[in-house]
């Protein structure tokens, strides 16, 4: 019962911050789809399988949240690069502020906890 | 550092498992409307490219499965977080209704803008015309065909209308079919009560010959003559036997036509004919004078003038004769002792 509980939060927890994170990962720069994935994996319980990254970034294009544009590279054929939109941007500065007045208010509960 | 995609050469069991991945892959994304299902496919691919670059050649399934494995299985990958058969299944034919639609739509416009624009103007007479004469040729399909053509002159003439297109020689095209289908119903319309004094005359004529028939003289055959001449003498007796209370009736019916018998059929269908015709016309008029855009709709583009003072000046006359003959027709009847 716990242990379902648990894998089931789990899932909800790490998909709404997978979301967060793939948009972080592109704050600031452009990025080739296979480097988001391989960055995001490095995070500890953050990713379950690397190839539930491709769909969210498909998703965040059909939005109009990230775009792409096709570069040469020296080393083969053109790479695909994903980079934030206008729109996208704005929208990871909300969820970043949103984040963080959560982790706040959490590490105000459990300090407060720690200390009663 | 990653490395740039290329074709990497698998072992044929390793092949055959990254088909089987890549169709779980889009049976996976094949409900999820907000994502790309062919682009996910080739980043998977390319993904799985860029993780065996340095693999040894052919790679082999069980290379090729560990990079799977981290992937993770597609089925957890509904973009929507709800990737039920079912909903793939509504989503698929939805997709099709919605194709299927958008075809229709751009052949339906397609289709429109043929016949609303440039030399297309004449393909509706044409088509007409092609229809109607195809109809008198076969002769067996010529009521189909009539209707048909009937129908594409009516929209060619609505198409000119609308477009403020003079007809010209193309009337000759369109109007074959009108004037036929105009005229007939005209005639169906106005003449039936002629119908119905032919039947009235018909049976009047019945009436006068069972009256001849019966006050005709007929002797007995003269003893020693042929015996089928006796026997069609008493079959004629019975005869009259039967029709003794018909013949009464019949009197009657004569009784009320003030003419010799042998015009007696022609004078009750020409009055009865008459009547119900006046008498049908007053209605008509009345009708007519009331909704003087459906006779223009209707018989387009003949009476386009049609008014309803016209309806009227139907109406009137027919009404005035229709009173007349009322008047008399009651004389008639008193006349025979019926009122």
């Amino acid at each position: 019962m716990d242990a379902d509980f648990l894998a089931n939060w789990t899932t909800q927890m790490r998909k709404g911050l997978l979301e967060l994170c793939v948009l972080a990962s592109l704050k600031g720069r452009r990025m080739y789809g296979y480097d988001i994935v391989k960055q995001l994996s490095a995070i500890d319980g953050l990713v379950m399988g690397e190839g539930t990254i491709y769909p969210i970034l498909s998703r965040f294009k059909k939005e109009g949240l990230v775009e792409t544009t096709l570069s040469e590279s020296p080393e083969g054929p053109a790479r695909k690069y994903y980079q934030l939109t206008p729109r996208g941007r704005v929208l990871l500065t909300k969820m970043l502020k949103a984040w963080a007045e959560v982790r706040d208010g959490i590490e105000a509960i459990t300090v407060a906890e720690s200390l009663s | 550092m990653t490395h740039s995609p290329a074709e990497v050469e698998l072992s044929p069991e390793a092949s055959a498992r990254l088909d089987d991945y890549l169709r779980q892959v889009r049976a996976a994304l094949a409900g999820a409307a907000d994502v790309n299902p062919d682009e996910i496919e080739a980043d998977i691919r390319e993904h799985v490219e860029n993780e065996l670059h340095d693999a040894p050649r052919p790679v082999s399934l069980s290379a090729l499965e560990a990079v799977l494995t981290r992937l993770g299985p597609p089925s957890q990958w509904g973009a929507t977080g709800d990737p039920g058969v079912i909903n793939r299944v509504k989503h698929l034919l939805r997709e099709r209704l919605r194709g299927a639609r958008v075809t229709v739509v751009d052949k339906l416009r397609i289709a429109r803008e043929a016949l609303w624009s440039g030399p297309e103007d004449w393909r509706l007479a044409y088509l007409s015309f092609g229809v109607f004469a195809l109809g008198v040729l076969t002769v067996f399909v010529f009521p189909l065909a009539l209707l048909v053509s009937y129908i594409l002159s009516r929209a060619g003439l609505a198409v000119a209308k609308e477009k403020g297109i003079e007809l010209g020689a193309r009337k000759w095209l369109l109007y074959p079919s009108v004037v036929l289908v105009s005229l007939a119903l005209l005639i169906a319309l106005v003449a039936w009560p002629v119908a119905l004094g032919g039947w009235v005359g018909g049976e009047v004529e019945s009436a006068t010959n069972r009256v001849q028939f019966h006050e005709g003289t007929d002797p007995v055959p003269a003893v020693g003559s042929d015996w089928r001449e006796l026997r069609n003498w008493q079959d004629r007796q019975k005869m009259k036997e039967r029709l003794a209370s018909q013949v009464e009736d019949d009197r009657k019916l004569l009784a009320m036509v003030p003419v010799a018998p042998e015009w007696a059929p022609v004078a009750a269908g020409l009055f009865v004919g008459a009547g119900a015709l006046v008498l049908w016309w007053t209605i008509l008029g009345f009708v007519s004078a009331s909704f003087p855009q459906t006779v223009r709709a209707v018989f387009t583009p003949f009476c386009d003038r049609f008014e309803r003072r016209h309806g009227l000046w139907i109406a009137g006359p027919c009404l005035a004769l229709s009173v007349a003959w009322c008047a008399v027709a009651f004389d008639v009847v008193s006349a025979a002792g019926l009122i």
